[in-house]
């Protein structure tokens, strides 16, 4: 599902809410995932079951490195599906395949996260963690943001490969391009915190044309 | 040169006083008539002092000064002694620090003040001792040469010399054979820190190195000769007196440590480090101990030209010891002193870093961390002095605070007119992780000249709460992600400890400072809402 909007829409507020990010209460509604609660989780449960956000602003964390972090989570994730945990030097073999996978150089490595990284590499590093931890519902926040148009191929990549019947995903952006690469199933126009269009992909061609001015005298559906 | 700065004056009004205390104040000097006059009269009434208890308690000025010294254990050698008598006379007319005093206005030593003044048992708890040699005894490290000094005096049973190269020594200073080197090295030793400092910037030493100075009973000294290269693992262990050993035992298994020690068990080791020129030294320097215990220590480094100090001091004390220590270095011309100072022990440390820059391209890389939690006092003063110009330095300096711990930094950085071309730089970061928890950092500058570059940061805050949820976002739970992240911050600071354990027993510190701040509350102001 790709969700466009103008700016200021609320598209960011929604993904920071499927997360928990403590910055927002939520004071009305439901969200509903696998049948249960979804805003009764901790943050980390609701990541633990499988829900994923890509920042669209990966923030830096010097001094924990990439790879005591990258297993440390996908180690939660494991024991979570009930799957044996990972030591070191299987989880090596593990990374270094994704790694390939989203183009990250090898000195990744011995980075700590995000510490340092271009902005297209911070993107990369997203999808990276998307690959490694195959959540059920991945968030993807503006994705294409600040990429050149290499980067955005090995990123539209690494979605692809990820995407399958197993899991969803929310496709947040404000440009056709992406959607070019990563073709959507339904396309949601969001305005005002609302809903206020779905349709296929032709919608999203539609919008590129001729903009959001139909919104001001929109209805939410 | 040696010279006393006041007047002796009469004792009055020092109230109830044990006569048995001051029997044993003062030992006998020779009197000898090419000292001046004022010291004369000095001798003379030590001498009479020490046969006339009355007139020997209107001598030291400070009670609290005169118990330590009754407390002193005896002199292990004869060469020790002009040492002892120069800096009690000294001490018996100082005061012990006020907080008036600036140099000691943030750091509050009523506990150590209002209490009585033991001496150590010769016993070394034996968990602390494994805990040493368990440390050395890592895959790389069997090696390394150990020196270890047990409440002040070097201890050649424990120690184990076996690494150390040829015309290397470490030991006690009156081993030390070479009657000429050991003569300068005494008269090193015999400088009183501070005797002539500014009491606005003074790093705050001087009474406590008199102290150190009056009451050793043992130098100990590691000398590395020219061009000779070596590591050395220096380990300064402390003990309670025996009655609060056997009371210890005693209590029961629930039962914690006393929560406010009203004894504390005194010792005084002094160190001196000698690298003549082009020696290069990796010395790692440790304390600890059990029990109640206050470490009075002194340590003076002095780099020949050309040489390099790799010098690792991990503070390790008890939980209810108090330590107070001097590190004064000084950096011949183009040496280099890299000191990585960690303290995370201790109920009440106090550690007065002098380094002095004494000739051209000397270079000094300070840093330091403190992590302290429940309600410790961890206090840094520093001062790095380019005496010569065209000399660099580098000061970074991290401390990590939770419950309702204090850490006192004073960061001074000292140019005096005529040091041209000096580079200096010094950041202090805080970590303050709980509400109770406070931290007082005070980074000076002191330049009186125009051809530098200086500068000097500090910064306050608590872990990142976008760090945290983007942790917590991957799985992670808020314990977790918090633990990681103190972690992280403070294994920057650990590169140069050689050994391993040690250096996990630091993270594993880092890592309880996260829990203990476990419970504060989010606040959502200070989120980005992107």
């Amino acid at each position: 599902h790709a969700i466009m909007g103008p700016n200021g829409s609320g598209k960011s507020t929604l993904s920071k809410t499927l997360v928990g990010h403590p910055a927002y209460t939520v004071t009305g509604g439901l969200a509903m995932f696998n049948g249960g609660d979804l805003l009764e989780l901790e943050p980390e449960q609701r990541a633990q079951q499988g829900i994923f956000l890509a920042f669209q602003y990966p923030v830096e964390i010097p001094g924990v490195a990439n790879t005591d972090f990258l297993r440390l989570a996908v180690n939660k994730r494991r024991t979570a599906l009930g799957q044996e945990e990972y030591d070191p030097i299987e989880f090596f073999g593990v990374l270094s395949e994704k790694m390939a996978s989203v183009e990250m150089s090898s000195d990744f490595l011995s980075r700590d996260v995000n510490s340092g990284f271009s902005g297209g590499e911070k993107k990369r590093n997203e999808i990276l963690q998307l690959a490694l931890l195959e959540p059920e519902l991945a968030i993807l926040d503006e994705t294409d943001s600040g990429l050149d148009i290499d980067a955005l191929k090995t990123v539209a990549g690494g979605v692809n490969r990820y995407k399958s019947d197993r899991n969803a995903i929310i496709l947040i952006t404000h440009y056709q391009r992406l959607l070019d690469y990563i073709e959507p199933d339904f396309v949601h126009v969001m305005h005002k915190g609302r809903i206020v269009r779905s349709g296929g992909p032709e919608l999203a061609k539609e919008l590129e044309a001729d903009g959001y001015a139909f919104l001001e005298g929109a209805a939410p559906l | 040169a040696y010279h006393m700065g006041r007047k002796l004056v009469p004792m009055s009004g020092i109230g109830i006083w044990p006569l048995a205390a001051a029997a044993s104040l003062l030992c006998q000097p020779a009197l000898r008539h090419d000292q001046p006059a004022a010291w004369r009269t000095t001798w003379a009434r030590c001498a009479i002092a020490a046969t006339e208890p009355e007139v020997a308690q209107q001598l030291v000025q400070d009670t609290w000064f005169a118990t330590a010294i009754a407390a002193r254990p005896a002199v292990l050698a004869p060469v020790f002694e002009t040492v002892r008598d120069e800096a009690t006379a000294a001490l018996c007319t100082m005061n012990r620090p006020q907080r008036k005093d600036e140099a000691w206005r943030r750091t509050d030593l009523s506990l150590l003040f209002g209490a009585s003044l033991t001496t150590p048992s010769p016993v070394i708890d034996s968990d602390v001792l494994s805990n040493v040699l368990d440390d050395g005894n890592e895959g790389g490290n069997e090696g390394l040469a150990r020196v270890v000094i047990v409440n002040g005096n070097f201890s050649p049973d424990l120690s184990d010399l076996r690494g150390l190269p040829t015309g290397m020594f470490a030991g006690s200073l009156s081993d030390f054979e070479g009657d000429a080197t050991r003569d300068a090295l005494l008269q090193a030793v015999r400088q009183m820190p501070e005797t002539d400092a500014d009491p606005r910037t003074a790093l705050g030493c001087c009474q406590f190195g008199a102290l150190n100075q009056g009451c050793l009973s043992d130098v100990t000294l590691v000398y590395v000769p020219a061009d000779t290269i070596a590591s050395v693992r220096l380990v300064i262990l402390s003990s309670c007196s025996a009655d609060d050993a056997l009371a210890a035992q005693a209590a029961t298994s629930g039962a914690t440590a006393q929560q406010r020690p009203t004894s504390f068990a005194i010792s005084h080791p002094n160190v001196l480090v000698r690298l003549e020129p082009s020696a290069r030294l990796n010395l790692l320097q440790q304390y600890s101990g059990c029990g109640s215990y206050f470490s009075n220590g002194l340590t003076r480094l002095e780099i020949g030209e050309d040489a390099l100090l790799e010098h690792t001091y991990l503070q390790e004390q008890g939980s209810q010891a108090v330590h107070i220590d001097a590190l004064l270095a000084s950096c011949d011309a183009r040496s280099s002193y890299q000191l990585q100072a960690v303290q995370t022990g201790a109920r009440i440390s106090r550690l007065n870093l002098g380094v002095s820059l004494q000739d051209v391209q000397a270079s000094a890389t300070v840093n330091g961390l403190m992590l302290a939690s429940g309600n410790q006092l961890l206090d840094l003063h520093s001062s790095v002095l380019h005496s010569s110009g065209a000399c660099s330095s580098s000061q970074m300096q991290r401390n990590a605070l939770a419950g309702r711990a204090r850490v006192v930094f004073k960061g001074a950085v000292q140019v005096p007119f005529g040091s041209d071309n000096t580079k200096a730089d010094q950041l202090c970061r805080s970590l303050l992780l709980s509400d109770s928890a406070r931290v007082d950092v005070q980074p000076t500058l002191e330049i009186f000249t125009d051809e530098v570059e200086c500068t000097h940061g500090a910064t306050i805050t608590d872990l990142d709460d976008e760090m945290v949820f983007y942790l917590q976002s991957r799985g992670l739970d808020r314990k977790q992600a918090r633990t990681l992240l103190l972690q992280g911050w403070v294994n920057d600071c650990l590169s140069q400890v050689p050994l391993a354990r040690a250096k996990q027993r630091v993270v594993m510190k880092a890592g309880a400072l996260a829990l203990e701040s476990e419970r504060r509350v989010v606040r959502r102001s200070d989120l980005s809402s992107i």
